[in-house]
C-alpha cells in the first residue's frame, strides 16, 4: 500500500511481505469439523439455544448448513447456552473474553495432558469448555427438578448430566488434539468409548479419534476407523470431516 | 413465516461468508498472534460472533475489513491471557514436509521460512499497530476502510502505520541478522 505519505517500507521488506500475502486456511478435515461445530452452536430450529448471541432465534430449516441430527440437537442446547453465555458479553459490551477466560482457567486441562512440552497449555476457548458450562445448566444438574411428579424432568436432568460428562471427556480429547498431543487425544477418546460406548457424542468421539490417528501419522488406522464410521453412521453430519481426516475417497 | 424466511436467508448468507472467508479469518488470526494450536477454537468463536452480528452488517461495505474487526477483537482478548504472552512463535512454525528434499518441497520450505519471519517480525508490534499494518500492508485494504473497520480516527491509523512500518522493518533486520540463513527476499 502506498496510499499515504508516510515512510515507505524498504524494497526488500516489501518483497518479503509480498511473499507472505497468501491466505492459508485449515485442512479440509478441520474445515468440515468447524462447520459441524458451528451447526451445533448456532440457534437450533425453533430457538431455545441462544447460541448465536443476539441473533434472532428461529428455524434453521432450509439452511444451507446440513440438517441437524439428534445428537447435535442435544448438544446444541448445551453448546448454544455456552456460546450465548460466553459470546454475548463480548459482543454487547465489547469487553472481550473475560468470561471465557474465567471458565477456561477452571478447566484443568493440564491434569489430563501433563506430558505436553510444547509451551503454554492450549487455550480452551469456548465452546470447547462445555463441561463446566454444561454442568451449570439447570437441567443438567441431577435433582434440580423441582416438581415431585417430574420423572420426565429427572430423566432429562440425568441425560443432561451424562451429556455434560461425555462432553467433558471429549473436550479433553479436542484440547489435546489441538495441541498436537495425539496420544492424549486418543487416550481421552478411548476413555469416552469405554464409559459411553453408545453415548450421545459417540460420533463426535469417532471424528476426533480419526483426526488424532491421521495427524499422528497412523494413516492406515485412521482410514480403517473412518471406513467403519461411514458404515455405522452413513447419515452423520460429521461424515465429510471423518472421511477427509481418514483419507477416504 | 417471514421470520423463518429471514433466518433461512441469514443462514445462507452466513454459510457463504464462512465458506468464502474461512481462510482469510484463519490467516488473519494467525497474523494477529493466535497460536497455531488455538486457531480452530478462536476461528470458531469469531464466526459465532459474525453470525450474531450479521444483521448489523452493512452490505455496501466490503466484507473482509468487517471480518477483520471480529478477528482483531478476538485476537486482542486472546493475547491478554498471560499464558499466551510467552508465545514468541518459535515453537509454532509449520512442520509439514520435513525430510522432503524435492525442489517443490524446498521452495515450499523457503516460503514457510519467509512467512515465519514475517510472523516473528509482526510479533514485535503491539496489537493496535499490528492490526493497522496487517490490514493495510498484507490485506491491501485502503486506509479509510481500515480505520472504519477498526473504529479509529484516520490520523491515528496513519500514525500507527508509520510506526508499524518502522518497527516491522527493524524487527526484520534484527531477526535476519540473528538467523543468517533466513532468506529475506532479494536483499544481499
Amino acid at each position: 500500500m502506498s496510499d499515504i505519505g508516510t515512510d515507505e517500507l524498504p524494497e526488500d521488506v516489501a518483497k518479503l511481505l509480498g511473499a507472505a500475502k497468501e491466505l492459508r486456511g485449515p485442512s479440509d478435515a478441520v474445515r468440515a469439523s468447524m462447520k459441524a461445530r458451528l451447526v451445533a452452536a448456532l440457534p437450533p430450529p425453533g430457538g431455545g439455544g441462544g447460541g448465536g448471541g443476539n441473533a434472532p432465534t428461529g428455524s434453521a430449516g432450509g439452511s444451507t448448513f446440513p440438517r441437524v441430527p439428534a445428537w447435535v440437537a442435544a448438544a446444541t442446547f448445551a453448546a448454544g447456552l455456552a456460546a450465548g453465555v460466553l459470546v454475548r458479553p463480548a459482543i454487547v459490551g465489547g469487553g472481550g473474553l473475560a468470561p471465557n477466560v474465567e471458565v477456561a482457567k477452571t478447566t484443568d486441562v493440564a491434569k489430563t495432558a501433563p506430558s505436553v512440552a510444547t509451551g503454554p497449555v492450549a487455550a480452551t476457548l469456548v465452546p470447547s469448555d462445555l463441561p463446566l458450562v454444561a454442568s451449570a445448566i439447570p437441567v443438567a444438574t441431577p435433582g434440580s427438578a423441582t416438581s415431585p411428579a417430574s420423572a420426565t424432568a429427572a430423566t432429562h436432568a440425568n441425560r443432561g448430566s451424562d451429556l455434560a460428562a461425555e462432553r467433558a471427556v471429549l473436550d479433553m480429547a479436542r484440547t489435546a488434539l489441538n495441541r498436537g498431543d495425539h496420544a492424549n487425544a486418543l487416550a481421552a477418546t478411548a476413555e469416552h468409548e469405554k464409559k459411553y460406548p453408545r453415548g450421545a457424542l459417540a460420533e463426535e468421539r469417532e471424528a476426533i479419534a480419526v483426526r488424532a490417528l491421521s495427524e499422528g501419522g497412523r494413516k492406515g488406522e485412521a482410514k480403517a476407523r473412518a471406513e467403519r464410521f461411514k458404515k455405522s453412521h452413513p447419515e452423520s453430519i460429521l461424515l465429510p470431516a471423518v472421511l477427509a481426516a481418514g483419507g477416504v475417497e | 413465516m417471514a421470520r423463518e424466511q429471514r433466518n433461512d436467508s441469514k443462514d445462507a448468507e452466513f454459510t457463504a461468508i464462512f465458506e468464502a472467508n474461512l481462510a482469510y479469518v484463519w490467516t488473519t488470526l494467525r497474523r494477529l498472534g493466535v497460536h497455531e494450536r488455538d486457531l480452530e477454537d478462536v476461528a470458531h468463536e469469531t464466526f459465532l460472533k459474525v453470525y450474531a452480528e450479521l444483521d448489523r452488517y452493512d452490505r455496501a461495505r466490503p466484507v473482509k475489513p468487517w471480518l477483520f474487526a471480529f478477528a482483531f477483537r478476538l485476537a486482542s482478548d486472546y493475547r491478554k491471557l498471560s499464558r499466551h504472552k510467552t508465545s514468541l512463535l518459535g515453537d509454532d512454525e509449520p512442520s509439514h514436509g520435513h525430510g522432503d528434499h524435492t525442489a517443490d518441497a524446498e521452495k515450499a520450505a523457503v516460503a514457510r521460512e519467509r512467512e515465519a519471519l514475517v510472523h516473528r517480525a509482526l510479533e514485535s508490534l503491539d496489537i493496535d499497530k499490528r492490526a493497522v499494518f496487517v490490514l493495510t500492508e498484507l490485506d491491501e485494504c485502503p486506509m479509510p476502510e481500515a480505520v472504519a473497520a477498526l473504529g479509529i480516527p484516520l490520523n491515528t491509523g496513519y500514525s500507527r502505520l508509520r510506526a508499524a512500518r518502522q518497527e516491522f522493518t527493524q524487527a526484520v533486520r534484527r531477526l535476519s541478522a540473528a538467523r543468517p540463513g533466513t532468506n529475506q527476499g532479494d536483499r544481499p
